[in-house]
């Protein structure tokens, strides 16, 4: 295999860790220890419940935070040691899309002036004459030149994603950091939006990093799925073979808990899935910090049913090769037994 | 449904805002009934009035809004003439509202225990602070919280998203309503979370019999707790029936349009996924016509027929079964 575009190695980050060493200051390990890496042209998600670490490794990966460990690589270059013009330059290659489009933007400049910010950081010329190129822009996203001098505010929602999508391509990235890109739209102009990065791929062929919680859209776009929990990474899968072949128990209860169309029995595989009502996030679970083992295993159906094995409590598990291209924290995940099996009978007779 | 007289029965509702010249009707003829213990979905996009359409139940339209036309039943009891202090007795002891981001709901200087007793001290004078107290637990309780006495002594913010939303669901149900209003009370949450209090509103249907009015705009969530479904565009329902024959066999086309913009999950994922062309039209001024007119495949398809452009397909009321619509699909199984 060639040189990935992007390694993400062994990164961490812990917020407030500058500060740990003051009494009464709290840490919050948000990123522990994920390795990931991106192709040219891939699409990779990252999912995973509200704190689990995916939008603050999607920042690390667009350089607006430092990690507190580990590094990032761009074409086999630490991205850490960047300064200056080699800094710009990785800008140029990694652009970031966010989920909240009203507050993306300025709501005191045109789409003019927000589109034109990258040519003018950059120092480049626009081929043709400025405004050429960022009518140009605008179009590819789907919206018309003729839109250039209003503000963000006469834009609908998924009109306004389409301007931060046109932002970030401004200056012809090579990979694309999404977070939630289509969370806060309407189910139609979701379709619309992920229809658009489709064509983007096919057209520019960007890689992405698609942050999401929603697995339907996430296996519209992406090849590759990476599930986080409370940030570790518990699995890396083909799309394919996540969904039908989930090795992970956290990842099969993330795929249980999708709102279903198809039979209404999935309903029961959820409920048989789920152990009880789970700890809310960061209240009732243990600091990840502070668990030596698998901090899944509270919450853990496998663990449960096993009879609480001691090797969950005593050693961490690491991503560790599986069939079929995956990879699977855990230390008795196996494909034989598999309650996900259900799971993914119901999901099919729902495609067929 | 039964024979009997429906729990809650809306009939031809209109809803305006503005005067004059500005006049705009968001609500425009909705009607529909929930049965004794029926779980009633309203789907539709952004703008297209449900929200409205149950706020108009309770009385509690945002200054300007009126409601114009139509009937509101419930109970047997007339809403849509009564006094506001039959509202207002009504309101959170027969019908409760679940808001859409209960951590924007909550007063955030009060703890969750302070703002259950205040209700159940509205509801229930007679009752001791005792015994205030011990129903506040129960609610909290009924709504699955993990440690309900340390929510009871919680601010809003010490809470996560998930329990900020089953408190709002406590304080919802602890004077056992009859009717529960859910104005997207998932959309804020994650979807394990999501799952988790779908499942919940099921559940409580079935321990309190407590009927419930689902509003959302993700269809697919309907799927996992609703009898029967209500689709809206513009201000008007265009489709309701069962839950079964509605999703998987949709007659209107717009509902059909929002069932397949839904990525499918398994097997090669398509290039492209289904869309609508176009936007919703202006309630200011709706179009004549059916409304979906202007962005319907099938109209194009059928060679733009006319009565799509001169008449409404749909019933007077707004109550009847199937679409609205002059050429409904027929027997499309998705």
């Amino acid at each position: 295999m060639t040189e990935p575009l992007l390694s993400i190695e062994r990164v961490s980050h812990e917020f407030g860790a500058r500060r740990a060493l003051l009494p009464g200051r709290r840490t919050h390990l948000a990123v522990d220890d994920v390795s990931l890496t991106i192709g040219a042209g891939e699409s990779v998600a990252l999912v995973g419940e509200s704190g689990s670490g995916k939008t603050t490794l999607g920042r690390v990966v667009a350089k607006l935070i430092t990690p507190t460990a580990g590094r990032v690589l761009v074409d086999g270059r630490d991205v850490g040691a960047l300064s200056g013009r080699e800094l710009l330059a990785y800008r140029r290659t990694v652009q970031m899309i966010f989920q909240n489009t009203q507050h993306a933007f300025n709501p005191r400049r045109r789409i003019r002036d927000i589109l034109a910010d990258p040519y003018e950081i950059h120092g480049l010329p626009a081929p043709d004459g400025r405004d050429a190129a960022l009518g140009e822009l605008l179009e590819r996203v789907g919206l018309h030149a003729s839109m250039l001098d209003r503000y963000p505010h006469q834009f609908s929602g998924g009109q306004r994603q389409r301007v931060g999508i046109a932002r970030a391509l401004s200056l012809g990235p090579r990979l694309i950091v999404a977070d939630e890109p289509v969370s806060a739209l309407d189910v139609s102009v979701q379709a619309q939006v992920l229809n658009l990065f489709a064509r983007l791929r096919r057209e520019l062929g960007l890689s992405l990093l698609f942050i999401s919680h929603d697995l339907r859209a996430v296996y519209f776009l992406c090849e590759r799925i990476a599930v986080l929990y409370q940030g570790r990474l518990v699995e890396v899968a083909p799309r394919e073979r996540l969904l039908e072949h989930p090795l992970h128990p956290y990842s099969r209860r993330l795929i249980a808990a999708v709102p279903g169309l198809g039979e209404r029995d999935s309903a029961e595989v959820s409920q048989a899935e789920a152990p009880g009502p789970a700890p809310a996030p960061g209240v009732a679970a243990e600091s990840p910090a502070a668990a030596a083992g698998c901090h899944y295993a509270s919450r853990c159906p496998l663990y449960a049913r096993l009879g609480a094995p001691e090797r969950c409590r005593a050693e961490r598990p690491a991503l560790r090769p599986a069939a079929g291209g995956s990879a699977v924290a855990c230390h008795f995940a196996t494909e034989g037994e598999e309650p996900g099996a259900n799971v993914s009978s119901v999901v099919s007779e729902e495609v067929g | 449904m039964t024979g009997d007289q429906p729990l809650l029965s809306v009939r031809d509702l209109a809803v305006e805002f503005g005067r004059g010249t500005r006049v705009s009707r968001p609500v425009d003829g909705v009607g529909f009934e929930v049965g004794e213990r029926e779980i009633v979905g309203i789907v539709g996009e952004s703008g297209c009035g449900k929200s409205l359409t149950l706020l108009a139940l309770l009385g509690l339209l945002p200054s300007g809004g009126r409601v114009v036309n139509g009937s509101i039943t419930f109970g047997g009891r007339d809403l849509r003439g009564a006094d506001p202090s039959v509202l207002r007795s009504l309101r959170g002891r027969q019908v409760a509202l679940i808001p859409s981001d209960a951590g924007a709901a909550l007063n955030p200087v009060a703890r969750v225990g302070k703002q259950l007793r205040l209700s159940l001290r509205t509801h229930h004078p007679d009752l001791t602070a005792q015994q205030r107290r011990g129903r506040a637990l129960d609610a909290l309780r009924r709504a699955r919280l993990a440690r309900p006495e340390q929510a009871l002594a919680a601010y809003p913010h010490e809470l996560s998203g998930g329990m900020q939303q089953r408190s709002a669901i406590a304080l919802g149900l602890q004077n056992e309503p009859r009717l529960l209003l859910a104005d997207e009370p998932t959309t804020a949450l994650d979807v394990s979370i999501q799952a988790e209090i779908l499942r919940l509103l099921v559940q409580l249907r079935d321990e309190l019999g407590t009927a419930i009015v689902f509003v959302t705009h993700d269809i697919s969530t309907v799927r996992e707790i609703c009898d029967r479904v209500v689709v809206m565009y513009a201000g008007q329902v265009v489709e309701q029936g069962g839950v079964e024959d509605v999703l998987t066999s949709p007659r209107h086309p717009y509902t059909a349009a929002l069932l397949g913009s839904i990525p499918p999950l398994g097997g090669v994922p398509p290039e492209q996924l289904e869309t609508v062309p176009g936007m919703p039209p202006d309630p200011a001024a709706w179009p004549g016509g059916c409304r979906f007119q202007a962005r319907c495949r099938r109209f194009t398809e059928l060679g733009e027929p006319d009565e799509c452009t001169s008449t409404w397909p749909g019933s007077a009321d707004g109550l009847a079964l199937g679409a609205a619509c002059h050429f409904p699909l027929e027997g499309v199984r998705r």
